[in-house]
């Protein structure tokens, strides 16, 4: 029941009917329903575990609380002792939650490199191991239950009474395989309300659905059988092959989550909930750091709140920080505290996409991106003055963007590979460029794609990075096609609608892209 | 209270405009499968271009078949029929389908059953590895009744077929290719070289296959399972699972992959896409030896006495034909 299939789209409309049909103050309860069989179809039995990850949320929300009511009046060491209960009820609640998510999930990939270190056969233990299942979607509601116990312990939120409203934030069915990772002040309003569904929230939700599938289908599951074949183990490329593989890895996996998320958002809107966003046209980003504010942005601002702002506003940081000024100058406290704010955030941002070393390793590349970017700030400013260049000139802009694609399309590359020593052999084959597979002699064929595959594919991103453009000079565009003549407005969504009927790839020779963030 | 009756209004115009929008959605979308898909392809269930192989193997004469090959694009670029008629007497009609599951082989050879009585059936056994949608599937359910309401979504991709006007050339299904495009990738069935992971056939790809060999003993016909040779689509890993269902489910299995001595394929010029298809040469190499073992076994007791060479010339100008896809 994966959001790019039919199923889910029949489930959908059955569960939108069943919310009309419930009392008002009961619909939460119906889409908690809802939920919880979307859940049972891949989890089966591993649901349990969602379901205590609910539970241990909700009663750590109330025991914070209640520890936190009990601080109040209290003075000098009472007062502290009081704090230091609240924040081992706090601790307690997150460990829990940590050890179930490390427990199921990490188990197998920390014993085999264990096992492996100690010259052991990982053979015997990999076949014991095998049975340690996580339930789907544990990384994303493991970090929403986190961010709301740690909301109410920083007193941004107050706690709710109602564990089934707790258990519906985690599971809330569209967000539930590939996020967005939603904060509870993102959702507590209009999830629980029991809006009616609208003619205007089907008209919009629909809308960003067929945005959805319009990226998936007719570019994302289409470049799926070249990216496949192009990842191939025993595959040998030449060095333009290579090229082309890294920026067919990132259009293919831009498409199909930001496609997938679009489906998530349209789904949401129909019931009158909003979902943050994820994306934000990221190929206009100038700088990495600038791409991680438009790229899985909710990601981003999770570690961002609840990893980088506590580290680098710790005591210890802002001790370091009056010692760094007053003995090593501000630029190299500058970049000393970025660098200890920013490694947990970039280790733990590998570790959370999975237990593999591609993605641990894309984790460190990041973090050593961000910081030759705070490194080198200074040096590029002296540069472009002496080269006489502006700042917000359009040179620099281009040079920027081109040099952030860069970083992209290489860490996306890292981010697809099977193994680490796949994405070197790679990065080897990238010295012999051109090599002698592009362009002139260039076939699709044995990349599974015909002519006119490529062909739908390339003129599908040009519509999608027109549509982007527009969205970057004006984030309201998509509401403003619903207020053109009706003319113009049905001929749009007609146009959409026909694309992906006819071109999308889909039915014989084709296979779906997988939910690639599902599996995190 | 006006307020309220332009708000009514304002909603029973909405709802008419959607009621219009998806009235005019249905119909475009019903009407032009409905009218336009021609009778042969609802009667054979065919997808345009996918199994347009089915008419042709239909069309053969009665019973004039020795040997059926059927599988996916490795069946129709390892195996010759050229070869084995000229150099062994076997009549043979290479019916694969490009990317075709097993279950959409097993349903196809039902059909040509009803026709054709061949003495061996060889089926490459690449599309194991390929996924096949669970007939009982709540997805596979939804998109046979959308796709049976409208048609359009079943033939969507046959936009591809004008776009592309190149000629590809075939001989009883089998595809003629000159073309080398060289593997590189050196000894691809060493041990270790695979996971198990890799070599997994699913319980619907067994029960289809099953499905294939209670076909061919209802019709008389022996069923062998073969691996074209496939630097791109096998391993040591896939090669013993194979060996272990062919086992277990009594079928032949003749794995070409493991006979290279004999084979001596130079992957520098026997391949027309870096080791996934064989080109002609490397077909004639893996033909000869089928044929070789073929004439060593008495399958082919008595080969077929249609006059072929009649029918040959009559429907066919060349001895090659040209299919524009």
């Amino acid at each position: 029941m994966a959001y790019n299939t039919n199923v889910y789209f029949l489930f959908l409309i059955l569960t939108a009917i069943a919310y009309m049909l419930t009392p008002k103050k009961y619909r939460y309860v119906t889409l908690l329903l809802g939920s919880l069989i979307f859940a049972y179809s891949f989890s089966k039995m591993l649901i349990s575990w969602t379901i205590l990850a609910g539970g241990i949320a909700w009663t750590g929300g109330l025991l914070i609380e209640k520890a936190l009511g009990m601080e109040k009046g209290l003075k000098n060491d009472e007062k502290k002792k009081a704090k230091r209960r609240t924040k081992a009820v706090m601790l307690c609640s997150v460990l829990t939650l940590l050890l179930i998510l490390i427990g199921l999930k990490y188990t197998n990939f920390i014993a085999t490199e264990v096992t492996k270190s100690l010259g052991m056969d990982t053979l015997f233990l990999s076949a014991r191991l095998k049975r340690v299942a996580a339930p789907i979607g544990i990384s994303f509601y493991t970090l929403q239950a986190l961010s709301y116990l740690l909301d109410i312990y920083w007193k941004r939120e107050k706690a709710e009474r109602n564990p089934l409203k707790v258990l519906l934030f985690l599971l809330f069915f569209p967000t539930l395989m590939e996020g967005p990772i939603a904060r509870w002040s993102d959702v507590k309003d209009s999830m629980f309300e029991g809006n009616p569904i609208t003619e205007d929230a089907v008209r919009d939700g629909t809308i960003r659905i067929v945005l959805g599938l319009f990226k998936r289908m007719i570019i994302s599951d289409r470049l799926n059988v070249m990216v496949n074949r192009l990842y191939a183990p025993g595959l040998h490329l030449d060095g333009a092959m290579i090229l082309l593989t890294a920026v067919v890895t990132t259009v293919q996996l831009y498409m199909e989550f930001s496609g997938t998320i679009d489906i998530v958002i349209g789904s949401a809107k129909i019931f009158g909930i909003g979902l943050p966003e994820n994306f934000r046209q990221p190929f206009f980003a100038q700088s990495a750091a600038e791409f991680w504010r438009r790229w899985h942005i909710t990601l981003g601002t999770w570690f961002k709140n609840y990893i980088f702002y506590p580290v680098s506003t710790s005591r210890l940081m802002k001790k370091w920080g009056r010692f760094g000024r007053k003995h090593c100058g501000k630029y190299l406290t500058n970049v000393v505290t970025s660098a200890i704010a920013l490694f947990p955030v970039w280790i733990l941002n590998g570790f959370w996409h999975g237990p593999k070393w591609p993605y641990i390793i894309y984790g460190i590349y990041y973090f050593i991106i961000l910081l030759l970017e705070v490194m080198l700030k200074p040096v590029g400013a002296a540069i472009h003055k002496r080269m006489g260049l502006s700042e917000n000139g359009k040179a620099l802009k281009v040079i920027r963007t081109v040099r952030t694609w860069l970083v992209i399309v290489f860490g996306e590359m890292l981010f697809r590979a099977n193994t680490f020593g796949q994405f070197l052999r790679m990065m080897r084959a990238l010295l012999h460029f051109p090599g002698k597979g592009l362009p002139f002699s260039f076939s699709t064929s044995w990349l599974g794609l015909e002519f006119g595959d490529i062909a739908v594919a390339i003129a599908g991103c040009i519509v999608m990075f027109y549509l982007d453009y527009r969205l970057e000079k004006n984030p309201l565009y998509l509401k403003s096609i619903t207020e053109l003549p009706k003319g113009r407005r049905w001929g749009m969504y007609y146009t959409m609608i026909f694309s992906i009927v006819v071109f999308g790839a889909y039915g014989a020779g084709y296979t779906p892209a997988d939910l690639i963030y599902a599996g995190f | 209270m006006p307020d309220s009756k332009e708000g009514m209004n304002r909603m029973k115009n909405k709802r008419k405009e959607a009621t219009l929008f998806l009235l005019i959605l249905f119909l475009s979308l019903f009407l032009p499968g409905k009218l336009l898909t021609p009778k042969i392809m609802n009667d054979l269930d065919l997808s345009s271009g996918r199994n347009g192989v089915l008419p042709k193997v239909l069309s053969e004469p009665e019973d004039s078949i020795d040997l059926l090959i059927i599988g996916d694009s490795e069946s129709y670029s390892s195996i010759d029929p050229r070869v084995l008629k000229k150099e062994y007497n076997i009549r043979t009609y290479a019916a694969g389908q490009a990317g075709a599951t097993i279950g959409e082989s097993c349903s196809m050879l039902g059909k040509i059953l009803t026709r054709q009585k061949p003495a061996v059936i060889l089926y490459e056994t690449n599309s194991l590895f390929r996924a096949q949608p669970d007939p009982n599937n709540p997805g596979t359910v939804v998109t046979n009744t959308l796709e049976k309401i409208f048609p359009l979504l079943k033939y969507h991709s046959a936009w591809k077929s004008p776009f592309i006007s190149k000629y590809r050339k075939t001989y009883m299904g089998f595809r003629i290719e000159k073309r080398i495009r060289p593997y590189k990738g050196g000894n691809y069935m060493a041990k270790g070289k695979s996971s198990k992971e890799d070599a997994r056939i699913n319980k619907n790809n067994i029960q289809s296959l099953k499905e294939i060999k209670a076909l061919a003993e209802a019709n008389g016909a022996k069923l062998i399972m073969y691996s074209a040779p496939s630097p791109r689509n096998y391993s040591y890993s896939r090669h013993m699972a194979l060996t272990e269902l062919a086992a277990r489910e009594h079928i032949e299995y003749i794995d070409m992959n493991m006979h290279d001595n004999e084979l001596k394929m130079n992957w520098k010029k026997d391949t027309r896409d870096r080791g996934d298809h064989l080109n002609i040469y490397g077909a004639k190499k893996a033909t000869k030896f089928m044929g070789r073992y073929l004439s060593s076994t008495d399958y082919f007791s008595e080969t077929k006495t249609y006059d072929l060479k009649t029918y040959d010339m009559k429907n066919r100008s060349v001895s090659e034909e040209k299919r524009k896809r």
